[in-house]
Parts: structure tokens; sequence; C-alpha cells
């Protein structure tokens, strides 16, 4: 069966985006959703991941080491995120502001403005493919092959002591704090977590576009924060396991829901980020609505039984 | 299970849209991909547009053109790139970054389509064709302005020999630009103050940053950016008499002095002129990218009248013969 005819026939190369920037949605459903902080320095360490592993690879290195450095440098740069607020108190919004601001300039500096890849060098997603020679179908095994084995991990992790307490000092520090968890050093451990998959998202992004940007990251915190409120209109947040999933079906279906808009004949395509802001409103509000809607049925229900 | 039927919908829905995008069989669709809005740009895709019309080639007769614009959003870029990818017989990306995108798409599903190109400064660099002739499916038009002519410019005012650049740090382009402009000061003898901006908000005090350091000119190269702020600017630049100079007519228009530029409406009727090569099945590796062949000087009136500054003869011939 020909996968890849199939996904051309789909005319949308959402599943591949989606599993993308599932993996940048994880990162923020870390620092969002597990420490409670909208963490914008995400909008330059994607393309500047984008541009390290595109940098690797340029230079020689293999695409997956190129992954695995970009990785790591993003974890560092978390740290220091997390360090800005724990040691130097400034507020978590703006340690991240700082971020996304000071790494534009190494972005510009190292991509020259578009960094492209060398041509004559492989990607992680093109060495695949001279093996099974079927693009589409490298890139979707890949990126879910990573995403479920991120999944997994997480939901292992999360199920450790160690992650139990790093979700606790995110849900409630003081009490954290009161059952002799250090929540400083949580606090960092997971800002670097985030970061390090914000890192891995735009490594494989940059290889699969082979080009990038300096400023590829303008709008990727509110595609992030989408994601993960689609999820959980979709799914609800009922365990942890189904939030994690959430995540992966909110990715796939914002993308589509872009791939349709945009593939609307004759649809101006100015009026995208428009529609995307209305979107968002209306994807955030739903849960509201349905608390509303709960509400006004409940006392009914009780009076009802009351009687 | 409703949310479930939702995705179903979801699904049916993209694939019926795959379906009639794959269906014409009749009419040739042409795909085109522009970064932004933004005057050059828009000049640019109208250029391409008449130019096809006038060779025959009319829009929703027998050819269709779908035209995609993400106004700066990378990721959503690359979905339009790779939808226009699969869906037409020929793309057209205006800016470096679209046409990277398209020519990555077409690649990435094994196409031949032809991928045509327009306001890219260098597309050598920007890895889009090895050389002007040697290209593969990828052919089109470079922007490279006449940046040395438009340095000369400023030696035919008197004493200015201080000169600062205001560009984009993020835009390629004008880093290319920016470099030329340095090699051409220091040729001639005049300082270069650098004046690059990260984005819209730092202009007015990079302007005024740069007048503190006493400038006499100012070169603002093709960079989108700037140019979208240039009528902002107009006013600390006539109070301050800095002579403007800038490589992209409109912008001039807007709030510069005078310069050599690339009109991008002709650029773009250069590479409609490709596109309809290509559509008469002529082979797109006979066909050689180009550079535009002639930069008109444009000149604003009303900043040589506002300032009192004199018009140098040897501008006020080239101006004449350029009525001609």
């Amino acid at each position: 069966m020909n996968w890849g005819s199939i996904l051309q026939f789909l005319g949308t190369d959402a599943p591949t985006q989606g599993l993308i920037w599932t993996i940048f949605a994880l990162g923020v459903f870390i620092s969002y959703r597990i420490l409670n902080v909208a963490d914008l320095s995400v909008e330059s360490l994607f393309p500047f991941s984008a541009i390290m592993s595109l940098l690797f690879v340029n230079n020689g290195m293999n695409p997956i080491l190129a992954i695995l450095f970009a990785i790591i440098i993003g974890g560092i740069i978390g740290l220091v995120n997390g360090a800005l607020h724990i040691y130097l108190k400034i507020n978590p919004l703006l340690s991240g502001i700082i971020i996304m601001v000071a790494l534009y300039s190494p972005n510009v500096i190292l991509s020259k403005g578009n960094l492209v890849l060398d041509s004559s060098k492989l990607t992680i997603f093109t060495g695949l493919n001279t093996l099974i020679n079927n693009y589409t179908f490298s890139k979707l095994l890949i990126l879910g092959i990573i995403v479920i084995l991120i999944i997994f991990l997480m939901y292992w992790f999360f199920g450790t002591e160690l992650g139990l307490s790093l979700r606790a000092s995110g849900k409630n520090e003081n009490m954290a704090r009161a059952q002799g968890i250090n929540t400083n050093s949580r606090y960092l451990m997971g800002m670097a977590f985030s970061a390090m998959f914000i890192a891995l998202s735009g490594a494989l992004y940059g290889q699969m576009t082979k080009h990038i940007a300096a400023d590829a990251g303008k709008g990727s915190i509110v595609i992030g924060l989408t994601i993960v409120f689609l999820g959980e209109v979709l799914l609800g947040h009922r365990s942890f396991k189904l939030s994690l999933f959430s995540v992966v079906l909110g990715g796939i279906i914002f993308w589509l829901i872009i791939d349709i808009i945009i593939q609307i004949p004759g649809f101006n395509t100015n009026y995208l980020n428009l529609l995307k802001g209305i979107f968002i409103t209306i994807v955030v509000v739903i849960p509201e609505i349905k608390k509303l809607i709960t509400n006004n049925k409940k006392p009914k229900t009780t009076t009802v039984e009351e009687k | 299970m409703k949310k479930l039927n939702l995705l179903f919908t979801a699904l049916v829905a993209s694939s019926i849209m795959g379906m009639t995008a794959c269906e014409d069989t009749t009419v040739t669709s042409i795909g085109i991909l522009q970064i932004a809005t933004h005057d050059a740009l828009d000049a640019c895709k109208t250029g391409f547009i008449n130019e096809l019309a006038a060779e025959g080639f009319v829009d929703g007769e027998n050819i269709e053109i779908n035209f995609q614009n993400p106004e700066g959003d990378s990721a959503v870029q690359d979905s339009m790139a790779t939808n226009l990818a699969i869906n037409s017989d020929m793309v057209f990306g205006i800016s470096t970054s679209s046409a990277l995108a398209l020519k990555n798409s077409v690649e990435d599903l094994d196409k031949e389509t032809p991928v045509l190109f327009s306001a890219v400064t260098d597309p050598i660099s920007a890895g889009l064709v090895t050389s002007f002739t040697d290209h593969g499916n990828v052919v089109g038009t470079s922007d490279g302005g006449p940046t040395a002519d438009n340095i000369d410019l400023f030696t035919e005012f008197d004493g200015i020999d201080k000169i600062g650049i205001m560009y984009n740090q993020a835009e390629p382009n004008s880093i290319i630009q920016k470099d030329e402009a340095q090699a051409e000061c220091d040729a001639k003898g005049i300082t270069l103050v650098d004046g690059g901006v990260t984005a819209t908000t730092d202009i007015d005090s990079t302007l005024q940053n740069l007048i503190g350091q006493g400038i006499k000119g100012l070169f603002i190269p093709t960079d989108n950016t700037i140019a979208a702020a240039m009528s902002s600017m107009k006013e600390v630049i006539e109070a301050n008499d800095i002579v403007t100079v800038c490589a992209d007519n409109l912008v001039t228009a807007n709030g510069g002095s005078l310069g050599f530029s690339v009109d991008y409406e002709i650029l773009g009727e250069t590479t409609g002129k490709m596109a309809a090569k290509i559509l008469n099945d002529e082979d797109i590796s006979t066909i050689a990218c180009s550079k535009s062949e002639s930069f008109p000087l444009a000149l604003r009136d009303d900043f040589f009248t506002t300032t009192e500054i004199a018009i140098p003869e040897a501008i006020q011939a080239i101006l004449d013969s350029q009525g001609e």
C-alpha cells in the first residue's frame, strides 16, 4: 500500500506539521500546564534550535547527533531561563521574554537571515528516505516514533516520585514545599525539559523544511498554546495520560484545520491570522460554556430528586 | 463518539478538497506564494500576472492562479507550499523564503514541477540555483540592486563624507547589500555607519542615533522592514537635511530623496515572460535566470523643495535623459 500517495491524495501535510508541532506543544504543556508559566522564550528557541541543527549538519555532523546537540543546548537555555526566575527573582513571564529577545541576535548572526541546508548533506528524514524511498512515509515514520517515544517517556517520568514532585510543585508550590519538595530545583528541571522539547521540535523542523529564517518562530507560542487548548477541548483533562494524548490529537487537528482553511478556493489568506484569533478564542471559551451549561442543569436535577 | 465523528468529518472534508483540486486537467494551475503583503512584492505579482495575460494566458480562462500569502508566518508558509506543490502545474515564489519553501516542497514530493522565483537578491547563495544558467527546474529573476550606482549618488552632493545604512538584520538580502555598500564606501572614502534594526519598533531610535553620529546621507537598501516604516521616518529625515538614497522607488516616493531602483513590476514581467516560455513548452533548462536590465532613477521633488538642497547637475541630466 502506498501511504505516500494516500497522503498526497489528502492534499495536506497536516500530519507531519502536526506531529512536529505536537512535540512543540508538549514542551508548552510542561511549562504552561505543569509549571503554570507562559514561557515566551520558545518564540526564539524554536528557530534557534533549527538553526543549530542545520549548522551542525552543514558542518558535517551526523543529523541525529545534530538533533541531540540542539536538544542539549536547548536544555541549557531552559536552565538559564529558570535560573533567571529562581536566583534573580525575575518574574517568569519576563524571564521568558528576556530569553526570547536575547536569542534573536544569535539567530540573526548565525543564520545570516536565512539558513539553507547544504544540498549535499543528508537530514534525518532524507537519510531514512535513501533506505525506504518514500519521503512522506519517512517523515511520518520518524516523527511518529519520536512522538510515541516521548509520550511513553513523559508518562513514565511524571509517574515517578521525581516527576510527581515536579507536578506537585507546579500545582501548589507552598503545599509542595511543605511536603519537603525542593520546588526551586523542580522548577529548573521543568523549564529545562520544556526547552528540550522545543529544541527537539525546532531541530526536526529545520531538517524537515531544509531552510530556516531567523524570525521563523514568530507566532509559535500561539500555535503551541492553541494545540494544548484544542486537545483539552477534544479529550478533556480527566487523567494525565489523556492530557498527553490530547496534545497529539490537538496538534494534528490544528494543522488539518489550517490546511482546510488555506485550501478554500479563492480564500484571501490575509484573513488567516484573524481567523486563527477567532478560532483560538472559541477553543478557549468552549470549556467555560460547557461549565455554564452543566452548572445550570445541576440544580434542576437535584430539586427533582429532592421532591 | 461525537468527537470521533467530528474528526472523521474533518478528514473527509479535507480529502474532498484534495480531490477537487486534482480534477482540473484542461486549465494549467499556477500557484503563487508570497511571504507577506508589501508594495514591491505586490507589484511583482501584478507584473507577473499582467505579462502572462499579455502572452495569452489569462487567469480564469486557460490558466488558474492560486495565490497564497502566509503574512510572514513560516510554519503556515510551509503548509501552503506543500499544498501548492501538490496541486499546481507551475509554482512561483515571491521572496527568498517563499521560493525556498516551494523548491523544497516540490523536491520532497519527487515532482518536476517548474519553480519560478522573483524578488530574490542572491539566488545562488540562497541555494535556489547552482548558477544563473545551471538551475534544474528552478528559474527566475534576482532583484539585486545597483548598490554601486546608488553610493555614487552621494558623491554628487557636496560634503557628504559620512552616511548611515538602515536595514533589518534578519533579511539576508539586506545584509548582502550592506556588504556591497561597505565595499563601495571604502573605495570612495565615505564612512558608513551601521544602523541595523531587529524590528519596526527599533527604527525611530536607530535613526536618531545615526543622526546623532553626524551622518549627512542615509542609504536604504531593498529592505521590507524599513520599507514599511519609511513614511514615518520622512519628517525626521527632512528636518535634518539627510539625503536619503533608497534602492526601491516606492520607498523613495514614501519619504526618501532619490535612488536607482529595481522596478518590481518590470521584474515581475520578466518572470512572467519566463513562465510563458515554460507554458509554451519551451525547455526550462534553456531559460537563464536574470537580473533587472535597467534601473530607473526615482527622485522625490518634495524632499528637495522642503530642505532647499539643490539637485546636482549630473543627477538632473540623468532625470532629463530618462524623461525623453
